[in-house]
């Protein structure tokens, strides 16, 4: 079946896609390094003539990669997160709210437990005994984005699970994990998309934040949460090294915002 | 050929056994007794009509015989599919005998799964205790959609449910309750949904379908005219119990509880008499779950004797049929 895709949707997914894959490619292509230092021209204004596009910071590294560098780690960071997140939110979710009785309340108050627990106290935890690294980053916000998500597939599954199509598929004999995989979850997937889709901003932002008190990525390594915190220092000396990762972070959650719309439109099919 | 009912009635290799089947749902504190201890016995390519009023618990006794009911359920009493206990611990007698039970649904909207194909829903069927290649699921597929008069086969395969209309999406369940070669097939108020000149030919469906591959049925219905169109046997249930079963003709032309004559009384007829008493069966609702001890219909009950509040009454078998009331109606008649 075909679907005329929205231009608004052409036009995010080009942005989102030229912005990802210019992260990755041009940082290499670049006569600057992320971590070059030029001491000639030491936080200047964004000029073409200089060569940096975007300015340079008070270290003298050009802004342009850095801020490239950083949407990679971002973004990488972000969506990873929210994959893993997604994965392990819906099987528990999905698991709980149809199975119900003594599992359901086993897998709720492990969530329960998990939430309970100040996340920052987590990170340092996960940080400290796995190195500073993105990797641990990474797990760090995974093992917080879940949880939400598991309480969102839960609530939708219980009431899946009383839908007539479940109990007809079960008086066919369809087996629970088939029930599970095949009837339920692709129903659960318009607000799993949803909440993805405000998910990836959110992981982005707190990645940032976690960066910006020194537990995330570290110095020299680049990314949109440390550079915005080091432009708020200089904001008024030189706005552009909070404009350039802030203009993009608000780019990328607005494209992210607007794509997950779109999809939810496709996943269900009603709206076709 | 046709359905014994009674609970006395010998055990032998019938279809189908209910024996003191018994559901309670919700709550130990405010438990609802949904259906009470309900026998029959259903033989093999014969017609069964359960009627009773809303809330009666017809859909959850439909329930308990396919094995459906709600985990939260307590499901007391035997199921036997041709001596196979459908609630056996025995996970292979349990399929066998689930598989030979078809169901389907009063709502066609929500007994779909939305997001898949037609197509999808069948094989899936199929393919679950069959062992079929992917084209000898779809050829066997569009057969079923032959088989239940859907025009247009291959390109129904294809369709999702919403762009199917309400009639097509019950032939549909009706293939699907037919994938896996069912012996019985439970109809859970298949017209209800539907419009009338709809509802009429999914009836001369089932006839069909009954007549083609000897399949029994048990009909759910409100609706009196079809239980005297399809249904050789028919079983009247009130307040969770069967209060008379009998063969349809002498049931409903000649009602022996008072329930069935009040029931059988509220039916309007375009040549019949102008409803005479109304407010026998509008007034107030039963409780279920309330009260039982005594038989649960002495409230509405015009003929209630002192008896009535104190002695749960027990089916009598008179002649074919069977009642289960203290004063039943024209016993001269029949006896």
């Amino acid at each position: 079946m075909r679907v005329a895709v929205p231009l608004s949707v052409r036009v995010c997914a080009t942005v989102l896609v030229v912005v990802a894959s210019a992260s990755v490619v041009l940082p290499y292509l670049s006569h600057w390094q992320a971590a070059t230092l030029d001491w000639d021209h030491v936080a200047v204004s964004p000029s073409w003539s200089a060569g940096h596009v975007f300015g340079t910071d008070r270290l003298g590294r050009d802004l342009f990669v850095r801020t490239l560098a950083g949407v990679r780690v971002s973004l990488a960071i972000g969506l990873l997160a929210t994959l893993v997140s997604v994965v392990i939110g819906v099987t528990v979710g999905a698991v709980a709210g149809f199975l119900g009785g003594r599992t359901d309340a086993l897998l709720m108050r492990l969530v329960d437990v998990l939430y309970s627990l100040p996340y920052i106290f987590f990170v340092i935890l996960l940080t400290v005994s796995l190195g500073r690294s993105p990797l641990a980053l990474l797990l760090a916000i995974a093992a917080v984005g879940w949880l939400t998500m598991a309480r969102v597939v839960r609530a939708q599954t219980q009431a899946l699970r009383q839908r007539e199509f479940v109990t007809a598929a079960r008086a066919i004999g369809v087996s629970t994990p088939a029930i599970l995989w095949r009837h339920i979850v692709p129903n659960v997937a318009g607000p799993v998309v949803v909440y993805a889709t405000l998910t990836v901003p959110s992981l982005i932002l707190l990645e940032s934040f976690l960066s910006f008190l020194g537990l995330g990525v570290q110095e020299p390594a680049a990314s949109l949460g440390n550079l915005m915190a080091q432009g708020a220092a200089e904001m008024e000396a030189a706005p552009w090294m909070l404009l350039v990762p802030g203009s993009f972070l608000v780019g990328i959650v607005l494209v992210i915002g607007i794509l997950g719309d779109a999809l939810r439109d496709w996943v269900d099919p009603r709206a076709r | 050929m046709r359905c014994v009912t009674g609970s006395t009635r010998v055990r032998g290799d019938a279809l189908l056994q209910v024996e003191a089947l018994s559901v309670a749902l919700g709550p130990p504190a405010s438990v609802v007794h949904a259906v009470r201890g309900v026998s029959f016995t259903c033989e093999a390519a014969s017609r069964l009509a359960i009627v009773g009023e809303s809330g009666a618990g017809k859909s959850q006794l439909a329930l308990a015989i396919a094995g459906l009911s709600p985990t939260t359920a307590h499901v007391s009493g035997r199921v036997l599919l041709q001596g196979r206990d459908i609630a056996s611990i025995n996970a292979s007698i349990r399929r066998e005998a689930r598989a030979r039970i078809g169901m389907v649904f009063q709502d066609p909207q929500s007994a779909l799964t939305p997001h898949l194909r037609i197509g999808t829903q069948l094989i899936e069927a199929l393919r679950v205790d069959q062992r079929l290649t992917r084209s000898e699921a779809r050829w066997k597929a569009e057969q079923l959609l032959l088989e239940v008069q859907i025009p247009d086969a291959a390109v129904r395969m294809r369709q999702f449910p919403y762009e199917l209309s309400g009639g097509l999406k019950q032939r549909v369940l009706i293939a699907i309750a037919l994938s896996r070669q069912p012996q019985l097939l439970l109809l859970d108020e298949p017209t209800t949904a539907l419009d009338v000149t709809i509802g009429g030919s999914l009836i001369q469906l089932f006839e069909h379908l009954s007549d083609t591959r000897d399949l029994a049925l048990v009909l759910i219905t409100h609706d009196l005219k079809v239980v005297r169109r399809l249904c050789t046997q028919t079983a009247v249930m009130f307040a969770g119990m069967l209060v008379e079963q009998g063969p349809t003709q002498q049931v409903l032309d000649a009602p022996l509880h008072p329930y069935t004559h009040a029931l059988v009384a509220a039916t309007l007829s375009l040549d019949g008499p102008v409803l005479a008493e109304p407010d026998v069966l509008a007034s107030d609702r039963h409780a279920p779950g309330l009260g039982l001890v005594g038989c649960s219909y002495r409230a509405r009950c015009p003929r209630a004797l002192s008896v009535c509040a104190h002695k749960t009454p027990a089916p009598i078998s008179m002649g074919e049929r069977s009642v289960a009331c203290h004063a039943p109606m024209r016993v001269e008649q029949v006896s």
